[in-house]
């Protein structure tokens, strides 16, 4: 339970390239932040700075109001979910969650009050006494965020904790943690790469490109007004028109074609940007026209490629009506829709 | 293929084991119970004399002090090489193995120049003032010992490096998070992951130091006898062949308990290792 | 943390690795010394020693013997081993955990026992010469190891390649030899290898099996030192230790750089 502020954050390995710059980050009090990112934007590399396995080049942490930059790991007090799980091979379930609350030197009975009732919250107590190996993987999970969760962190930091389960699962636990995430109030750090998997969750997320934070912002906010392409495309915009100018306060210029938006103009713009299934297909004659390239089916919508006067566009259209390959596609690009970007 | 043809494959080996190394042990055991005045009275008089007693406690003292100290050494180097880069310990292992495949005899022959009268270690300690007149430290039991170190310590290592190698950093990270210091680390996460294979080096260990003939020889002299010294000395020195075959046989059923005590302990271990 | 840069480990680290090497480096230096018996730090410099192994026909002799029993007991060790590995990885057999056992007990029975038994039964009762006692002593070192390493990797190798070889039309014994056989190959050389370090470097077998006929380097040198304290050993062992370099080089271009750090332990 506590604010975590990263302050200018840099890090190089080694003699190697930098890996984060300039990275800093305010989350508030009881929040759950995703770090959301491609593999090697540095999530790992943070997160490990925040625990104190790694120390970085630069820049501060703090938790309040403590500068804990170089407090050394064992006495962060905070948390930490490997993707691994990394429980204790050798320590039954109750050993390893009892391990960080033994480690603080709590009596026994607090201990093993403690532990029980964790396990009682994560639904292991029938458990208790089986080893790591005789575990599923959800369970070992479990295991892992029991532990975490019982020494009662300042912070709760998870790397991409659901990673090793399957589908079903992952939207299962991810449940599972956002619940005893709010029940008790931990500030916690959530790594992944999976957009859905943090959206679902986060009450912010941070989007990390090449060690820089890209945007941070709550889901809604990222989804529907992303602000740098890098992030767009991450979401799931698939279509980027280059801008080489505006025409008056409400239209852009794409190639020879002019395009309407909805609202004034950016003068800085750099690309038009809109998801395959906000572009409306329309009918013959009408709107502009391309010509199908590739048609693949996605279940619930047709995704066509289009050559067309902008350029080469995904558009999404109803599996009731399907346009062949080779076939024009007539369809208009919404203006209240579009998104200019600046970077 | 006939039933006949299977067993005609393992045969040779069979047959070649049954007459060449077990015919041959009840062959020696035989005297051992016949020539005494009852079957065991040769063991009776073997265990009650103090000399040998002694020779059997010299035994099983510098075997087990051999085994701790390969451990203790052992331990914190098999680490260290496993966390070195790829390369690094490629090279490591390379050195450890050198020793390992060098002739026992050299191996010894080293520490007798080391410790010797006029040997490294005293015309060193001399140099340097720190003692008069030289130490004896050549045909002690320290000598025993430390040869046994010497030659059994890459051995001890490869098996904890082989089983360091599998161990998941993250793991000792984990406990670091949640309060761990670095010597709680070993103790508590490191240590227990590894027992299974210290167990396993204490048997290659133990085993050895408690049987080798070389370097009890070479380094312990006539006046520091362990068993396999004394089977040798009984046999072909004094031509007692039925005393050394005494020996021979304490000396098996010895080794058989303490290596049954290690593998059950080992047994005991492998609830958590077997699921794995 | 524990990690590489750990300095109480890398200390203990790098005084292990020095108290490994630098006895080894001390005899290598004694053999260059000009004294009559051996001295560390050495004064002057010969190479004297190394010319004198070869006037010691204890040390000549002792080489071709051990070289040769090694050699010989190695190949029959996979020679009758390897077919008994097969029947018991591929056939069914009842009794497989009795035999396991039996070939494995040798492990069991200290070197120095073996050596013993193996003298009053063949040499003294039976009358056997000593140097095919020898070779039988070398035989029984060495046959643990072959079974070892060759049931290990037979229990690797998919059963079913070999089936597919009979589906073909292809004989039993000619499938071993075709298509068994060549992807055991590693484990088959790496036994050989270690059978012949062993089988080489063994003392205690070696030692009841000698006589004024028949001398095994190991021991020869074992009973030089009793009389002796002059830089040939120290000599010697350098030839030997370049013997070990070479074997292990070989070992590495035979089985890679990875089979040299793992097939001693298991
Ligand atoms: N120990 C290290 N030494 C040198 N470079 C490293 C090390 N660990 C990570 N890197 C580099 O740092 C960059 C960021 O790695 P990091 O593990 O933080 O990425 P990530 O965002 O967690 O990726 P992923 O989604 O694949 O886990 C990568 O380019 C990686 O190659
Ligand atoms: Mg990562």
């Amino acid at each position: 339970m506590a604010r975590l502020t990263l302050d200018s954050l840099a890090m190089t390995y080694g003699h190697g390239d930098p890996i984060l710059h300039d990275l800093s980050l305010a989350v508030a009090d009881g929040q759950l932040v995703s770090l959301l990112g491609p593999s090697g934007s540095g999530k790992t590399t943070t997160l490990r700075i925040i625990a104190g396995l790694l120390q970085q080049t630069s820049g501060t942490i703090k938790v309040d109001d403590e500068d804990i930059s170089r407090v050394p790991v064992y006495k962060r007090g905070l948390s930490m979910v490997f993707q691994s799980y990394a429980l204790f091979p050798h320590l039954t379930v109750f050993a390893n969650v009892a391990y960080g609350l033994k480690r603080q030197k709590l009596s026994k009975a607090d201990i093993t009050a403690k532990v029980t009732a964790i396990l009682q919250t994560t639904g292991l107590t029938d458990l208790a006494e089986r080893y790591p190996q005789e575990l599923s993987g959800g369970q070992q999970q479990r295991v892992a965020l029991a532990r975490a969760l019982v020494v009662d962190p300042r912070l709760l930091l998870l790397d991409e904790p659901l990673s090793n389960l399957d589908a079903k699962l992952r939207v299962a636990m991810r449940e599972e943690i956002r619940r005893l995430q709010l029940q008790l109030h931990t500030t916690t750090i959530f790594v992944t790469h999976d957009q859905e998997e943090c959206f679902a969750i986060s009450d912010k997320v941070a989007v990390l490109n090449q060690g820089k934070i890209e945007q941070y912002a709550a889901p809604e906010e990222i989804y529907h007004h992303p602000q740098t392409e890098f992030v767009a495309r991450f979401i799931g915009f698939e279509n980027f028109l280059p801008v080489n100018g505006t025409v008056a306060d409400h239209a852009y210029r794409v190639g020879d074609q002019t395009v309407a938006v909805a609202g004034p103009t950016k003068p800085d713009a750099k690309v038009l940007t809109i998801r395959p299934n906000q572009i409306q297909l329309s009918p013959d004659d009408q709107g502009l026209s391309g010509q199908v390239t590739i048609r693949t089916y996605l279940g619930s919508a047709y995704r066509y490629t289009v050559d067309s006067p902008l350029g080469t566009l995904q558009i999404d259209g109803p599996t009731e009506t399907p346009v062949a390959i080779g076939a024009p596609l007539h369809f208009t690009l919404p203006a209240d829709q579009l998104l200019p970007l600046e970077a | 293929m006939q039933k006949a043809n299977r067993f005609l494959l393992l045969i040779p080996a069979a047959l070649g084991i049954i007459v060449f190394a077990l015919f041959p042990l009840i062959q020696i055991a035989i005297p051992t119970v016949t020539s005494g005045a009852n079957p065991i009275a040769l063991y009776t008089q073997f265990l009650q004399s103090n000399y040998d007693l002694q020779v059997i406690f010299r035994t099983l003292t510098i075997a087990t002090v051999t085994t701790v100290i390969t451990v203790l050494l052992g331990l914190p180097t098999a680490l260290w090489i496993s966390r070195q880069s790829v390369s690094w310990r490629q090279f490591l292992s390379v050195i450890i193995l050198f020793p390992i495949l060098t002739n026992a005899v050299v191996r010894n022959f080293a520490w007798i120049i080391i410790l010797g009268k006029n040997g490294v270690l005293n015309n060193m300690l001399q140099a340097l003032h720190l003692i008069s007149a030289p130490l004896t430290l050549l045909y002690t039991n320290t000598a025993i010992v430390i040869g046994s170190v010497y030659l059994f310590l890459p051995i001890m290592i490869t098996t904890l490096v082989d089983s360091a190698n599998g161990l998941n950093p993250e793991i000792e990270e984990a406990a670091a998070v949640l309060g761990a210091r670095p010597f709680t680390i070993l103790r508590e996460i490191i240590l227990p992951q590894m027992a299974p294979a210290i167990l396993t080096g204490a048997i290659l260990v133990f085993s050895g130091a408690m049987t080798a003939y070389t370097t009890p020889q070479l380094l312990g002299g006539n006046r520091h006898l362990v068993m396999s010294t004394l089977i040798y000395q009984q046999a072909m020195t004094l031509g007692n062949w039925t005393n050394a075959s005494v020996v021979a046989m304490v000396l098996i059923v010895l080794s058989l308990i303490v290596l049954g005590l290690l593998r059950w302990y080992t047994g005991r271990l492998d609830r958590r290792v077997d699921h794995a | 943390m524990l990690d590489r840069h750990n300095h109480v480990l890398q200390l203990i680290g790098v005084i292990v690795l020095a108290l490994l090497i630098l006895p080894l480096g001390i005899v290598v230096v004694t053999s260059f010394g000009t004294e009559p018996t051996i001295s560390f730090p050495i004064k002057g410099f010969t190479l004297a020693w190394y010319a004198n192994i070869w006037t010691q026909p204890a040390f000549v002799d002792g080489f071709q013997s051990s070289l040769t029993i090694a050699l010989l007991a190695s190949l029959l060790a996979l020679l009758i081993g390897v077919p008994a590995v097969y029947a018991l990885t591929r056939f069914d057999i009842p009794q497989k955990a009795w035999f396991q056992t039996l070939f494995l007990s040798p492990t069991l029975i200290p070197e120095i026992v073996i050596g013993f038994a193996l003298y009053q039964t063949l040499v003294i009762a039976w009358r056997l010469p000593l140097w095919p006692s020898l070779l039988i002593g070398h035989l029984l070192l060495c046959l643990p190891y072959v079974i070892r390493l060759v049931t290990s990797s037979m229990l690797h190798l998919d059963p079913h390649i070999e089936e597919a070889a009979w589906t073909l039309g292809t004989s039993r014994p000619r499938a071993f030899f075709t298509i068994v056989l060549p992807n055991i190959r590693t484990s088959i050389v790496a036994a050989f290898m270690l059978c012949f370090i062993n089988s080489f470097n063994n003392i205690p077998i070696s030692l009841f099996l000698n006589g004024p006929s028949q001398n095994m380097l190991p021991t020869a040198i074992l009973n030089y030192l009793q009389n002796n304290y002059d830089p040939t050993v120290s000599a010697l062992s350098v030839v030997l230790m370049l013997f070990t370099a070479v074997l292990m080089l070989l070992m590495e271009k035979l089985l890679g750089v990875g089979a040299l750090t793992t097939t001693e332990t298991n």
